[in-house]
C-alpha cells in the first residue's frame, strides 16, 4: 500500500487541482508526482528518508507531498509561516534529509533563511518553484511507485499543540486510508469523482490535507486551492466551480455568514457544510443557517487519528454534539479507569486503524499512549449520551473545591452574552478552592459591560461554582491557526 | 429505618407511570404527622442541634430533601427535623417482619423491592406519584453512606425525579452524624453535636433549559452535590461512594 497510488484510478483527464486559473488534470499530476520522486530518488532519497513540505495551499504542496509518498519516502509537514526560531524547533527534532519548498514567495523565503541555517545542503525546489544554480531541483525521469505497507510512516504532522508544545506525530500509510474509508463509507461524507472541494484550510493541518483535499483526490474529484483565506474570494470560488464540498472551521463559516449575509444562492451547490477543528458555538451555526440557509455539520478528530472519527450531520440542532462514530471506530468514555456511566464526562479512548502509532522520538511518551487494548488515550473529555459530546482537554480542566469544569462550557456562555466578541477562561490558583474560574473577554466593538454583569449573566446560566472570580476585559487573546483557543499558552500580563 | 437506594441509571430506560401505593389502607407517614413534633422534641433532648435555613423548605407542594450521607441515624433526624412530613423509600424486606410491616411505612416509608432495572423503574413511579401528590421525599444523591468522610458525586435520580413532577430540590447539609454513629455502630451516642443546614431550593425545571437527557441530569446533579458540600463542608470526591472498595449499601 501507498497513499501515492491514490491518483491512479482517475481518468487522465479529470481534473484534479484548480488553482487561480490553472487547472491540472489527473494526468498531469501523475506525471509531475513521479518527476518529483524521480528528482528526489535522483537526489539520493531512500524509502523512509524523511522529508519537509514547505509550501503553501498551492499544487506545489501537493505535488511534493505525493512524490515524496511515490519516492517511498516520509513527509513532515510544518507550517511555513511560523516564525524561523520555531521552524528550526520543528526541524532540529525531525532531522529531515531534505526539505521541498513549494513555488509561493513566502515558501521560498522560507527555504532561503533555512539554507542559511545550516540547511543549504537540504533545500530541493519544487519543479516550478524558484530557479537558482545553488537549489538543486526535485524532478527527474518518472519513476514506478515505491511499494510501502500501510504500516510505513507516510506522515509527521505536528499536533496543534493546545495542551503544550507541538508534537509530529506519525501517520502511516494505513492510518491516513482509513479515514477515507471511513468517510466514504457513510452516506453523509462520501465523496465522489465528481465532488468539487474547496482548498481552503492551512493543508499542514490534518482537516485540510487528509479529510479535505486527500479525500477528494482519492474519489477521483476536483479540489479548488485557496491559499490564503478570504470570505468574499472564498463565496465567489464557491459560485463559480459550483463547489459542493465545504469543510472550514467555526471562524470561516462566521465570516462566510457576514459577507454572504442573507444572499444563500451561492450555496445552493453545496452537498456537505462542515464544521471542524475547533469548537462549533450555537451563535455560529444560527448565523450560518439564518445568513446562508445551511445546516452546518461538525465532526471530531484528532491529528493523531489521521481527522474524523465521529460525525454529526445536525450539528444547529444538536448543539454541542459531534455525532456517532464512522465505520470501523471505537470509542470508550473512561472515568477512573472503567467506563463511565452514560451521561457521565471521561477521557475520550478511541481505537481503530486510523489511530497513530506514536510521536516521532518520544519513547518515554509513546509508552503511555495507549491502554492495554489498543486504545488511545486522547486526553480529551467527553460524555457519550447516544451521541459524543465534547467537553474540553483534560488539561484544561478546572477543579473548584473538586467540582471539574470545562473553561468551553463558561466561555461558550459568555460568549452568549451580546456584548461579548471573544473569551477564554482558565484555572488560577486559589487557597480555599484550589482553582478559581477567571475570564479572560474580548468586548464586541464599541460594546462596554461590566464584570459584574456578565458574572451574573454566568450565574443565570449555569452552576454557582463555574462563575468567574474575575472578570478581564482584553483586545486580543491567542489562537494557532485554525482559530483554537490556545489556553496552556496564555499567560495573563 | 434504613432507606434503599435507587439505580437512576437502570431506572432512566423505562417510562414511569406515576403511582401511589396504599399498605394498610392509610398513607405512608400518617403517624409521623401525629409524632413529628414529640419526636423532633424528643431527639433534640438527646443531642445538641444547631438547625440553620429551615425557612428554606417550603410548607407544601412537592419538595425533595437532599442531604449528604453519614449515618443511618441521618434519616430519622431529618425527617424529624425539617417541619414537614417526610417520606423515604425503604427496603421491602420490612414488610415480611411484623416487628417493621405497620411501624414503618405510618413512618413514612414507602417499601421497594430491591432487584433489577424493573424494580427501580417501580420505585421511581411510586416516589414521583407521592411527589406529585405534593409531599416532601428524602433523598440520598449519593446513593450510599460515605465511608471515608468526604461527599462522593451524586446519582442523578432525585433531579430525575424533580424534573418529572417539578418538585423544588432542597439541599442539605449534614454534619456530626459520623460521629454520633460511626459506620459500624448501631447504637448512636448521645449528647453530641449535631448540624443541619437546609440551602436554597434548586429549581430544576428552570435550571434543566426545557431539556431531559443524561448531560444535563449530571450538570445539574454536579450543582446540587456543590451546594451540598457548602452547606456539609466536606471535601468533594468525584467518584460515587459505592465505588470505594469496603463500602456497602445500606
Amino acid at each position: 500500500m501507498n497513499l501515492a497510488n491514490l491518483l491512479s484510478d482517475t481518468p487522465e483527464s479529470s481534473i484534479a487541482l484548480i488553482d487561480g486559473s490553472t487547472h491540472i488534470t489527473y494526468g498531469e499530476l501523475r506525471g509531475r508526482v513521479a518527476r518529483t520522486a524521480g528528482g528526489l530518488v535522483a537526489a539520493g532519497v531512500e524509502p523512509g528518508d524523511r522529508i519537509v513540505v514547505l509550501a503553501g495551499n498551492e499544487p506545489a504542496f501537493v505535488e511534493a507531498l505525493l512524490g515524496i509518498w511515490h519516492a517511498g519516502a516520509a513527509a513532515v509537514l510544518v507550517n511555513h509561516l511560523e516564525p524561523v526560531p520555531q521552524l528550526l524547533q520543528y526541524l532540529s527534532g525531525i532531522d529531515p534529509v531534505g526539505i521541498l519548498v513549494g513555488c509561493t514567495s513566502q515558501a521560498i523565503e522560507a527555504g532561503i533563511t533555512l539554507a542559511g541555517e545550516g540547511f543549504a545542503d537540504r533545500i530541493l525546489a519544487s519543479p516550478h518553484g524558484v530557479e537558482s544554480p545553488d537549489i538543486a531541483r526535485a524532478t527527474g525521469d518518472p519513476l514506478p511507485v515505491v511499494a510501502r505497507d500501510a504500516s510505513d510512516p507516510a506522515l509527521h504532522i505536528f499536533t496543534s499543540g493546545v495542551s503544550g508544545l507541538p508534537r509530529p506525530a506519525i501517520l502511516t500509510h494505513g492510518n491516513l486510508s482509513a479515514t477515507h474509508a471511513a468517510l466514504a463509507a457513510r452516506s453523509e461524507t462520501a465523496l465522489s469523482a465528481a465532488s468539487v472541494s474547496l482548498g481552503a484550510l492551512p493543508m499542514v493541518h490534518i482537516l485540510g490535507l487528509n479529510v479535505a483535499v486527500l479525500s477528494t483526490l482519492r474519489c477521483g474529484g476536483t479540489t479548488v486551492l485557496q491559499s490564503h483565506w478570504n470570505a468574499e474570494q472564498a463565496l465567489a470560488l464557491i459560485e463559480e466551480h459550483n463547489i459542493d464540498t465545504l469543510v472550514l472551521v467555526p471562524t470561516m463559516w462566521s465570516d462566510l455568514a457576514n459577507v454572504a449575509s442573507g444572499d444563500s444562492s451561492a450555496f445552493s451547490s453545496l452537498r456537505l457544510a462542515r464544521c471542524g477543528a475547533a469548537t462549533l458555538t450555537p451563535e455560529v451555526a444560527n448565523r450560518v443557517y439564518n445568513n446562508l440557509g445551511l445546516e452546518l455539520a461538525q465532526g471530531y478528530g484528532l491529528t493523531e487519528t489521521a481527522g474524523t472519527v465521529t460525525f454529526e450531520p445536525h450539528a444547529r440542532t444538536r448543539p454541542g454534539s459531534v455525532g456517532t462514530p464512522l465505520n470501523h471506530v471505537q470509542i470508550r468514555i473512561i472515568d477512573d479507569g472503567s467506563d463511565a456511566e452514560p451521561g457521565d464526562p471521561g477521557e475520550i479512548w478511541i481505537k481503530g486503524d486510523c489511530v497513530f502509532g506514536g510521536y516521532f522520538g518520544a519513547p518515554e511518551l509513546n509508552s503511555d499512549l495507549f491502554s492495554e487494548d489498543g486504545f488511545y488515550r486522547t486526553g480529551d473529555i467527553g460524555v457519550f449520551d447516544d451521541r459524543l459530546y465534547l467537553v474540553g482537554r483534560q488539561k484544561d480542566m478546572i477543579s473548584v473545591s473538586g467540582f471539574k469544569i470545562s473553561p468551553l462550557e463558561v466561555e461558550l456562555t459568555l460568549e452568549a452574552h451580546p456584548a461579548v466578541s471573544g473569551s477564554l477562561v482558565i484555572g488560577e490558583p486559589d487557597d480555599r478552592t484550589g482553582e478559581r474560574v477567571v475570564a479572560y473577554v474580548i468586548p464586541e466593538e464599541g460594546a462596554s459591560v461590566e464584570p459584574a454583569v456578565l458574572q451574573s449573566h454566568v450565574r443565570d446560566a449555569l452552576a454557582r461554582y463555574k462563575v468567574p472570580k474575575d472578570v478581564y476585559m482584553v483586545e486580543d487573546l491567542p489562537a494557532n491557526i485554525i482559530g483554537k483557543r490556545m489556553r496552556r499558552a496564555f499567560r495573563p500580563v | 429505618m434504613a432507606i434503599a437506594h435507587v439505580d437512576p441509571v437502570e431506572a432512566l430506560t423505562v417510562d414511569g407511570v406515576d403511582e401511589i401505593v396504599i399498605h394498610d389502607g392509610r398513607p405512608p407517614g400518617w403517624l409521623q404527622e401525629h409524632l413529628q413534633s414529640p419526636v423532633s422534641a424528643m431527639i433534640r433532648r438527646f443531642w445538641d442541634f444547631t438547625i440553620e435555613g429551615l425557612e428554606n423548605v417550603p410548607a407544601e407542594g412537592p419538595v425533595l430533601i437532599t442531604p449528604n450521607h453519614l449515618a443511618f441515624i441521618d434519616s430519622p433526624f431529618v425527617m424529624a427535623l425539617n417541619g414537614r412530613r417526610t417520606l423515604a423509600v425503604g427496603k421491602g424486606d420490612y414488610m415480611d417482619s411484623w416487628k417493621t410491616k405497620f411501624t414503618l411505612p405510618a413512618m413514612g416509608m414507602v417499601p421497594i423491592d430491591r432487584g433489577g432495572g424493573e424494580a427501580a423503574a417501580m420505585t421511581l413511579n411510586r416516589v414521583a406519584g407521592f411527589l406529585r401528590a405534593g409531599n416532601a421525599f428524602l433523598i440520598y444523591p449519593e446513593g450510599t453512606r460515605s465511608r471515608d468522610g468526604s461527599l462522593h458525586r451524586g446519582r442523578t435520580g432525585a433531579v430525575r425525579l424533580a424534573l418529572r413532577t417539578n418538585a423544588k430540590i432542597i439541599p442539605v447539609g449534614l454534619m456530626g452524624t459520623d460521629v454520633i454513629q460511626p459506620i459500624d455502630t448501631v447504637i448512636p451516642k448521645f449528647g453530641l453535636q449535631c448540624t443541619i443546614r437546609f440551602g436554597e431550593p434548586i429549581d430544576v425545571v428552570a435550571r434543566s433549559g426545557g431539556q431531559n437527557n443524561r448531560r444535563v441530569l449530571r450538570s445539574i446533579t454536579d450543582e446540587l452535590m456543590y451546594e451540598i458540600s457548602e452547606l456539609s463542608e466536606q471535601v468533594y470526591s468525584d467518584t460515587y461512594g459505592d465505588e470505594i472498595p469496603e463500602a456497602k449499601k445500606n
